[in-house]
């Protein structure tokens, strides 16, 4: 008891000194500002977990120099400028986009430097089959971008260790959390066009994972990595 | 070096800073006395316990009180000095109708300050030229110093500050009428007084000598090497004087063809007449140019500009921290193949990438030798934290500038800017920032920045509210002309860079080129457009900066098959490249001589050049070349036996080659010394106020002898005193002993 108040008090101490150092001119360096943008769309499902997102923003601030603000933004897909506001897009899928508008304006955003990443839910009511929805997004793919290519990347891609070692390949989050072997043979596929990378499919339910779903505490902290991972990779492509 | 404090007393006068740090340690010793009187402990127990607790307190006031300390550059001279340099050229020294010389006026102007001026400097130095510079013992003797017709200005001025350490702490004071008789341009002089830190003054002697017609082009400017499909500006300025008011005819040609033609009025007096045009670059190729006046060429002066295809170029781009600047920089500059694009990261970002492109991994850092950097004509440096890197780094970069590289800083925020304190970088830059905690939130909010919200803010889910500004860019700008392009219909327009984000700029130094500008925000006190792009020549490279984000918003903004932004970094690495680029070059050329001068030829080149000068007749005349290991130039003598136009041309064993026309006169008749010509006053002013200086004419500058210095001439650096593990583990330790007494005393 008695030590455990010299202990408080000394905690206290280092505490209050601890405060004096960085009220004392010590600031962050990290980039220039950025910001999280969900591409909407006319599906309904389009900012699923999206209130979760600040979390996952959050673990990018703390863990690299990205300046990345920490709650996430909406960019309309029927319009061009809200687009282009983001160097990265976040999707839920793209398979839902119906009007001329629509594909024309992601098609230019994408020709301008734009990358879309695009992550299936894991939850089967939403994405009852994963084949189908891999193909759905590789159909319109080609469609906005005749030429463009799918292609899986390789599991010891550097994608997982760019950053975070991410053992065991992509962290997959599955309904219920019971292992599916048609969800879990997906890996991450790269979208090129033109010799660029412009984009990557993940079948893996990340966002599920960091809204921490019935999932195993480090599952969502492995989800979170990966995200980063795949933030560098668009970086650095 | 003094101290003083920091944080939140820096404002306060010393008396209030003294006075609060005393009210608040007796306010807490009073409170420990008070704690502990009622104790049953012996008297030396009790003193023990106060003492503990009074260091204690000791400790916490200090990290409260922010204690500083300055350092001033130190003086490696034996203080502050004065050079004081007169001309003795024939100009200076011939007498008007009056029987007064131009030196007579200098020195009556310099009498009524010399009393004063000298008492403010620790010593004085003297010393007199015409051709070539002679220190003198004193006053006296450099007014005895023999005179010549001809003029050395610069070249006695470069002399002096050759012999200034770059500490400085030397003022140089120049008894001239600024009749340079040599076609040295004051580029040069210019850096090395920026470099020292040694501003000129000027003291401009004046009579009422008879000037006779006289008309000759004194510069002619264009660069050596131009991109194709591009424009650049061709600048001449030609000096005339008459005795009465006359019109004269001033054309531009290009390969023989006329461009232009213009009647300028001569008033009567002198007149410096600048020429400026700008001219479009079409297919590779020569280019000769040519400035004449009047239907006989009473002057004429002519340039070659080769136009390439393309320049390869080696980029080194280093970023600091992670931003997406690094994806559109990588694709734009790699779209180029003449780009040799090698990109690394700061290694403390943890990020491994493997790029086909780069020779070294990214994950290298920046290099700690200039040799390594001077492997690339080009760097870029985005997000730099300046107190991450070393000394050996940081003066790497500074000796890469110096000797020739281009140097480009990209700094988005205000975290960049403060870590710039106490770097060498700091010193380099062309600008000096706002510091850090003098933001209010009204400028904050013009920065495109917006304090983080809270999570669960109102704003998630909402579209973005970043915009983009476009850029000013003062017409006068020699970036402004490479801005100008065409769009798809052959429409003429300009480049106009956008960009959401900008660290805020305080000034320029003397001596930088403002390239860009905010097109709305002012800096509070003078009023003047925020600074967003800025350059300086730095000994014989090149430093800028922009203070905005990497452009890569505008990039997303632009139409995908829109070039501009491809353009514009195209034009903007290749306008920085220009000191540090692997051409072919005469360095500061000569327009004219005459017949039997020897005249100095200077080409920058890798290898030795062979040049050959050909007369008007025809007749070839090698010319060889010596290498001076000092510049890294090579320099060739030429003494021409006949009058009219000559050719001299470099060529190098790449099959580089460049070449320079220069009109021989067969006599002196043409020379600025014996023309009479009038006192270059605006001249003297403009090269003075570019090195912190200026015309000395009734009064003495403020800053002379005077303690508080500019801080750019002459720099202070603090070091926080108060920032020490030490402190905090002496303050841990005092109280943790006092709470083991008190366990041990019972009293807990």
């Amino acid at each position: 008891m008695i030590i455990a108040r010299i202990c408080q008090k000394i905690l206290i101490v280092l505490i209050f000194t601890a405060c004096i150092f960085p009220c004392q001119g010590k600031s962050e360096q990290r980039g220039g500002r950025v910001e999280w943008g969900r591409l909407k769309t006319s599906d309904k499902n389009w900012d699923r977990h999206a209130e979760t997102d600040q979390v996952m923003l959050n673990f990018i601030r703390e863990h690299t120099t990205f300046d990345i603000e920490p709650y996430w933004h909406s960019a309309d897909v029927e319009d061009l400028n809200q687009l282009c506001s983001y160097p990265l897009l976040y999707s839920q899928g793209i398979q839902t986009l119906s009007t001329t508008q629509a594909k024309k304006n992601l098609e230019e955003y994408l020709r301008r430097g734009g990358f879309l990443f695009i992550d299936a839910c894991s939850n089967t009511f939403v994405t009852p089959d994963p084949d189908i929805f891999l193909t759905e997004q590789t159909a319109m793919f080609h469609e906005i971008l005749p030429g463009s290519s799918i292609q899986r990347l390789p599991d010891d891609d550097l994608i997982y260790d760019n950053f975070f070692h991410i053992e065991g390949g992509l962290p997959h989050s599955y309904m219920e959390n019971i292992y599916n072997p048609d969800w879990a043979k997906h890996g991450l596929y790269c979208v090129t066009f033109e010799e660029r990378v412009i984009g990557l499919i993940s079948l893996s339910g990340l966002k599920c994972g960091w809204a921490k779903f019935n999932f195993p505490v480090s599952h969502h902290i492995r989800c979170m990595q990966m995200m980063v991972n795949i933030y560098i990779y668009a970086l650095a492509h | 070096m003094e101290w003083q404090f920091g944080g939140w007393l820096a404002n306060w006068p010393t008396a209030v800073q003294w006075s609060v740090l005393a009210a608040l340690f007796l306010m807490a010793v009073a409170a420990t006395f008070l704690s502990y009187r009622s104790t049953r402990l012996s008297f030396w127990s009790l003193m023990i316990l106060l003492s503990l607790r009074i260091f204690f307190l000791l400790g916490l006031i200090i990290c409260l009180a922010n204690p500083r300390r300055l350092e001033r550059l130190a003086n490696e001279l034996s203080g502050h000095i004065l050079s004081v340099v007169v001309d003795r050229s024939e100009s200076m020294i011939i007498t008007d109708s009056r029987g007064r010389s131009r030196l007579d006026d200098a020195c009556r102007k310099w009498m009524l300050l010399r009393e004063k001026a000298e008492k403010r400097f620790d010593s004085v130095r003297f010393g007199s030229f015409a051709g070539k510079y002679l220190p003198s013992q004193s006053w006296e003797d450099a007014l005895k110093a023999k005179s010549e017709d001809k003029t050395h200005l610069y070249g006695a001025l470069l002399e002096v500050l050759d012999a200034t350490p770059l500490s400085g702490q030397r003022e140089i004071v120049c008894l001239t009428d600024g009749l340079d008789t040599t076609s040295m341009a004051t580029d040069g002089l210019v850096a090395r007084a920026l470099a020292t830190h040694t501003p000129l003054w000027f003291v401009v002697g004046e009579n009422r000598q008879r000037t006779k017609d006289f008309l000759q082009f004194r510069e002619f400017k264009v660069p050596s090497q131009v991109l194709r499909k591009t424009t650049f500006t061709c600048i001449g300025v030609l000096e005339a004087f008459s005795a009465h008011p006359r019109q004269i005819s001033i054309s531009l040609w290009q390969d023989g063809r006329k461009l232009h033609d213009f009647p300028i009025e001569l008033p009567a007096g002198p007149t410096l007449i600048p020429l400026r045009e700008t001219i479009s670059a079409a297919d590779p190729g020569e280019m000769v140019l040519e400035w004449r006046v009047g239907n006989q060429n009473e002057a004429e002066v002519r340039h070659e500009v080769r136009i390439i295809d393309r320049s390869n170029l080696d980029i080194l781009y280093y970023q600091g921290a992670l931003d997406w600047g690094f994806r559109s920089m990588h694709t734009l500059l790699m779209r180029d193949p003449s780009y040799h694009f090698t990109a690394i990261l700061n290694p403390r970002l943890g990020v491994n990438l493997q790029l086909k492109t780069n020779a070294r991994k990214t994950s290298d850092g920046l290099p700690e030798s200039v040799a390594e950097l001077k492997k690339f004509q080009v760097v870029i440096v985005e997000n730099l934290f300046a107190n991450q890197l070393s000394t050996a780094q940081q003066e790497a970069l500074r000796a890469y500038a110096e000797e020739g590289g281009a140097l480009f800083f990209i700094i988005p925020n205000k975290e960049a800017t403060a870590a710039l304190e106490n770097t060498k970088i700091a010193e380099m830059l062309p600008v000096v920032f706002e510091s850090p905690g003098t933001e209010n939130a009204a400028t904050a909010k013009s920065r495109g920045i917006q304090n983080l919200h809270p999570s669960g803010s109102l704003n998630a889910g909402s579209p973005s509210t970043i915009t983009l500004q476009p850029f000013a860019f003062p017409e006068e700008s020699s970036l402004a002309p490479l801005l100008k392009t065409t769009d798809a219909t052959g429409t003429p327009k300009r480049l106009t860079p956008k960009f959401a984000t900008y660290a805020p700029i305080q000034r320029s130094k003397s001596g930088a080129e403002i390239l860009g500008l905010h097109p709305n925000d002012r800096e509070p006190t003078s009023n003047k457009p925020r600074i967003l792009l800025a350059a300086q020549r730095y000994g014989k490279g090149r430093i800028a900066v922009m203070a905005t984000d990497s452009l890569w918003r505008w990039k997303l903004s632009e139409p995908s098959d829109s070039r501009d932004v491809e353009i514009f970094w195209q034009q903007w690495i290749f306008w920085l490249a220009q000191s540090s680029v692997k051409i072919l070059q005469f360095i500061d050329p000569p327009i004219r001589t005459i017949v039997n001068q020897t005249s100095m030829l200077t080409v920058n080149a890798l290898v030795a050049p062979t040049l050959t000068a050909t007369d008007p007749n025809g007749k070839a005349l090698d010319l060889p070349a010596e290498h001076e290991p000092k510049t890294g130039y090579w320099k060739a003598a030429w003494k021409p036996e006949c009058a009219g136009h000559w050719q001299i041309t470099a060529s190098d064993p790449e099959g580089r080659q460049a070449r320079i026309f220069v009109n021989v006169d067969s006599q002196l008749t043409q020379s600025a010394d014996l023309a009479n010509l009038p006192s270059q006053v605006e001249r003297l002013r403009e090269l003075g106020e570019a090195t912190g200086g200026g015309l000395l004419e009734h009064k003495l500058p403020e800053a002379w002898g005077a303690a508080n210095m500019e801080k750019d001439l002459f720099p202070e650096k603090s070091f926080a005193l108060w920032n020490s593990w030490n402190i905090l583990l002496a303050c841990l330790a005092l109280y943790s002993a006092e709470l083991l007494l008190r366990r041990r005393w019972q009293m807990i």
